[in-house]
């Protein structure tokens, strides 16, 4: 008579039995709870839920290539995942996620073309515009992103920072580590610019 | 013209629910958290739609009382008189046919064939009289359909008129049949029968692809020794010119012995005084010529002392 096989299954972590609505949090609450066992993974959704499609059409802006931008917006919230333990919270997450993703791009460009000068504008960009499916290029709006590939990139940064992403000059002054005044200038520069640009094309 | 401010643009990207999840899903899987959808995708609902659909009156506004078509009723079909559509075959006496001529032709028989009515000269109508009569087909009857309306009713009461003899045509009377070739066909057959004619010779001059190893035998099993060539003794006399040795004259052996000496000619130095008469002529004419320079020692080259 032989001894009955032991059945051996795969403990599952149960969910806590409170359930916590995430979608009503603030972004101030949601983050409170990265730290608590069995709520992080769902907080982190949460966050993906809220800040995925804004930050890919962030760096979308900065990139235009939406291979180069997927890949960027994996790093960027991989990056958060894990640094969230260890981070003082003194600003707001969407801040904290927009600076996370702007290092990310500006090191993505970097370890794609060491020697690239941000002061100097990469209009060959302009041709991932043609070749995305995606894009309808006779819109003006695709005309506006052909004519931001024509800025340098710290120019292009702050327009789209301060056009798209509704930031003020204070806030991408912390992002950027400069002065509001300049950051004003810049983005008045670059939209002169781009109606230049934008008349012509 | 419109500027950026006066019109805010938007981000022309767009990306769909379905794709934003892909990257949501390389997210969750890079971070180790168990990947789960995080943008819903609405799916459409679908209608319905109902087994019994609900008449529509015809008359404007939406009342749902049925309006039924009014019975239709006929008035009874009368018997007709058939008696009014039958037909007077009449029969009138027809010629007997004459009997078949004989083969043998004979102007005078043929003249006796030809009917009587051509050389008796008869009228039109005695002509008419004797011509074949077709029979009258009969009329089939007609069924009176019930109308109101009076005058269809009369045109269908009226007798109908006689019909026209149907004409056959002389053609198909005659039996005569023209015989048509088919060329389209005929074209067809040859043209199947060239696409296989060439097919077959393609195939056939097609060679087999053959690999490196085949083509470098087959260009070395050509490659031939190469033929040498025998060297073949020439008929030509070869002219042998042997030189003849001269002796040089004393006038030029001191300037033999110059030219032959293996020293560089600066330095050396001859000794004017002490060659014989025929040397000294010959350095002279040398000097002239500028091939030697004779340093004789004479007061006059030397500089003046002041």
């Amino acid at each position: 008579m032989s001894l009955p096989e032991k059945h051996i299954s795969n403990r599952v972590l149960r969910t806590p039995s409170v359930s916590i609505n995430f979608e009503k949090l603030e972004d101030s609450q949601l983050v409170s709870y990265f730290s608590k066992p069995g709520f992080k993974e769902d907080a982190f959704r949460e966050v993906l839920r809220r800040y995925q499609e804004p930050i890919y059409r962030y760096v979308r802006n900065l990139l235009i290539s939406a291979h180069d931008t997927e890949e960027l917006v994996t790093r960027t919230f991989v990056s958060l995942f894990k640094k969230i333990p260890g981070i003082k919270w003194n600003a707001s997450l969407k801040f904290f996620i927009y600076r996370l993703a702007s290092n990310e791009s500006i090191s993505f460009l970097k370890q794609k073309n060491p020697t690239m000068d941000f002061d100097n504008a990469q209009k060959e960009i302009t041709e991932y515009l043609e070749i995305d499916s995606d894009i309808n290029p006779s819109l003006i709006e695709v005309k506006l992103q052909k004519a931001l590939c024509y800025l340098p990139f710290k120019q292009k940064l702050v327009f789209v920072l301060a056009y798209f992403e509704g930031f003020d000059f204070e806030q991408i002054g912390e992002l950027t580590q400069a002065s509001a005044q300049s950051l004003k200038s810049t983005y008045e520069h670059a939209q002169k610019k781009l109606d230049i640009y934008l008349g012509v094309m | 013209m419109a500027t950026l401010e006066s019109k805010k643009l938007k981000s022309p990207y767009a990306p769909s629910k379905e794709k934003m999840n892909d990257i949501a899903y390389r997210i969750q899987s890079n971070v180790g958290v168990s990947a789960q959808e995080v943008f819903t995708i609405r799916q459409t609902s679908f209608i319905e739609q109902k087994k019994s659909p609900v008449q529509l009156s015809v008359e404007f506004g939406a009342t749902t009382a049925k309006i039924a078509a009014p019975e239709s009723v006929q008035p009874p079909i009368e018997e007709e008189n058939q008696s009014v559509y039958e037909r007077e075959i009449t029969t009138q006496p027809q010629k007997e046919a004459s009997p078949v001529p004989s083969n043998k032709y004979v102007e005078t028989e043929i003249t006796e064939i030809i009917p009587d009515t051509v050389d008796k000269g008869l009228s039109a109508t005695e002509n008419d009289a004797l011509t074949p009569q077709i029979p009258q087909r009969p009329v089939p009857p007609v069924y009176k359909i019930a109308t109101n309306n009076s005058q269809v009713q009369e045109d269908y009461n009226e007798t109908p008129t006689d019909e026209d003899s149907l004409n056959e045509s002389e053609a198909a009377k005659s039996g005569v049949r023209s015989v048509q070739i088919p060329w389209a066909s005929i074209l067809g057959f040859v043209a199947t029968a060239m696409a296989v004619v060439g097919a077959w010779w393609v195939w056939n001059n097609i060679q087999k692809p053959s690999s490196v190893e085949d083509v470098v035998q087959t260009v070395s099993d050509q490659n031939s020794t190469a033929t040498i060539i025998e060297s073949s003794e020439s008929t030509k006399n070869e002219i042998t010119i042997e030189p003849k040795l001269v002796e040089l004259p004393e006038e030029y052996r001191s300037l033999n012995n110059l030219l032959s000496q293996q020293e560089s000619m600066q330095g050396t130095y001859l000794d004017f005084s002490g060659s014989s008469e025929p040397s000294k002529i010959n350095m002279v004419k040398l000097e002239k010529k500028g091939m030697i320079v004779l340093e004789l020692e004479d007061d006059l080259f030397n500089p003046l002392r002041l």
